[in-house]
């Protein structure tokens, strides 16, 4: 791929070390009953803030921001959150993050979570929208004590549906590795490549819809909160109540609870049923709101 | 490598514990569930054999049989190779990789209970000793995968028969509920095979790292069928 020297190639001849590259590093320490900043690290076009608009109770909220606008191909990322022991820290987005058409190099995003004793982390950005044509490859790995709360939100926009554009080519590769007390409790893969707008088109994939979200709570007493949540999403309630499911227009959701895990799926048509159906599964989770930017 | 392929040139490998163990008489319970297709005919989104073969080939090809046909496949070469902790890896992912509770039900309640049939009718060293190397439960296609690696047995034989048996279980549960004609079940089983020939050979080349798929409303099924009211299938 850097044989040919013609402009139109030019992109694709952009030396590696001229990439984009992020990396943050933020911990929280918990102090006198509430959560302040520890270390902070931000190299390349990775940012973090602390708004006061954020701190209501004990947490501590970051929002991190892309100074580069979005992710091009061979652009890398990489996050690293650390709540200490009692610490409560809530990450979230500027904006959406944006992953641009790709000149045949992969964007690489790395999520790195861990949870002490007594803390909490949600890990909540706003959506990523995956331009077409976008290569991407992201990992998400986290360790949770075993009486820590690991909230997970992460949407996905396959393709800039306002514009009618869907992800019709490239890559989408993402990875979850979630540990608690070392044991890996929770994997999953999501893996789109080839002929992407037929694979997303049939019935047991995303039935020709672009938007999906996955939301992973893990804590000691996620179980619990599981018919809390199927009546939020319009899924009915346990299997003895015969109220029939009555789910909006343009989402489909499904959620279950096992092994101190609760996890929600959402597919939806595009982005407003996606956050809608988020915002009512937050609330109905009861570890907390959605971040304040969220409202902007 | 294997004593399947130590067998004279030209022979054909002795198959038939391949066919045994992913028989459907085998007793490992795979009848009793429907990997959330319950919900989808409950749905109408399978209602014919033109949806049912569709709903199998893309689970073939980016759902739960996929992924599994890619653990299969490493479970086997970690046994075959006599990586102890590569064998862990892969059967921790294995066990942890299903998206709803019933999921991991369906995978690990097959996977148990084949390997306890296997060890008794058809032990092998490999077999005795797996207590050793991990002490969790092991998702049923590690545990073929395992299996067939401890006999000697080939790798591509194992992920298509696998694969063949998993959709052949998703078909059979899918004509007793839409239901469909014994007609419609047979070319519903035949285009799955053709389905299998093409993806188990890409299914065992696929890296650990890259496992995953596309099969959101598979899912999300199976998560639905938790509370689907009258059922006949555990998942």
């Amino acid at each position: 791929m850097f044989a040919t020297a013609l402009p139109s190639d030019a992109a694709a001849t952009i030396p590696l070390e001229r990439r984009g590259r992020g990396r943050l590093v933020v911990e929280a320490r918990a102090l006198d009953g509430r959560t302040v900043r520890g270390r902070i690290e931000e190299e390349g076009f990775a940012r973090v803030r602390f708004p006061r608009s954020g701190r209501r109770g004990r947490a501590l909220e970051a929002v991190m921001i892309n100074t580069g606008g979005g992710l091009a191909g061979g652009d890398a990322s990489q996050s690293c959150l650390h709540a200490g022991r009692d610490a409560h820290l809530v990450v979230t987005t500027q904006a959406a993050e944006k992953i641009y058409r790709s000149d045949g190099a992969t964007s690489r995003i790395a999520v790195e979570l861990t949870v002490e004793g007594g803390a909490g982390l949600h890990w909540m950005p706003q959506a990523t929208i995956v331009f077409d044509g976008a290569r991407v490859e992201r990992s998400i790995g986290a360790e949770v004590a075993p009486d820590a709360r690991l909230l997970l939100v992460e949407p996905v926009i396959l393709g800039r549906t306002a514009r009618g554009e869907r992800l019709s080519y490239g890559r989408l590769h993402d990875r979850w590795r979630i540990r608690r007390g070392g044991r890996l409790i929770y994997a999953d893969g999501l893996q789109l490549d080839g002929d992407i707008a037929a694979t997303l088109d049939r019935r047991a994939t995303a039935g020709g819809w672009a938007a999906f979200a996955t939301l992973l709570l893990v804590a000691p007493d996620a179980e619990s909160r599981l018919d809390d949540v199927r009546v939020a999403l319009g899924l009915g309630g346990a299997a003895e109540d015969v109220e029939p499911a009555e789910l909006p227009d343009g989402l489909d959701a499904g959620a279950s609870a096992w092994d101190g895990m609760l996890s929600v799926r959402l597919l939806a048509r595009d982005g407003a049923p996606l956050e809608s159906a988020i915002r009512r599964a937050i609330a109905a989770l009861g570890v907390g709101e959605v971040p304040r930017i969220w409202h902007s | 490598m294997s004593k399947a392929a130590a067998a004279p040139a030209g022979a054909s490998p002795d198959l038939l514990a391949l066919f045994v163990w992913l028989s459907p008489a085998y007793p490992v319970g795979a009848f009793a569930y429907s990997h959330g297709l319950e919900w989808a005919v409950e749905t109408r989104e399978i209602s014919d054999l033109a949806s049912l073969t569709g709903w199998v080939e893309a689970l073939l090809r980016h759902g739960g049989p996929f992924a599994d046909a890619v653990l299969l496949a490493h479970a086997f070469e970690a046994v075959r190779a006599a990586d102890d902790g590569g064998l862990r890896d892969v059967l921790e992912l294995a066990a942890a990789f299903a998206p709803s509770r019933e999921r991991q039900m369906e995978t690990l309640n097959q996977g148990d209970a084949f390997l306890a049939a296997t060890r008794a009718a058809w032990p092998a060293p490999a077999l005795e000793r797996l207590g050793e190397v991990w002490d969790g439960r092991v998702a049923y296609p590690a545990a073929v995968g395992i299996a067939a690696a401890a006999h000697g047995l080939p790798l591509p034989a194992t992920a298509s028969l696998y694969l063949n048996a998993v959709a052949a279980n998703l078909v059979s549960a899918a004509v007793r509920l839409v239901p469909l004609g014994q007609s419609d079940g047979n070319k519903a089983l035949a285009a799955a095979t053709r389905t299998v020939r093409k993806v188990a050979p890409q299914a065992i080349g696929v890296p650990l790292d890259q496992l995953g798929g596309a099969a959101l409303k598979s899912d999300i099924a199976s998560m639905r069928h938790e509370t689907q009211y009258t059922r006949l299938f555990r998942s």
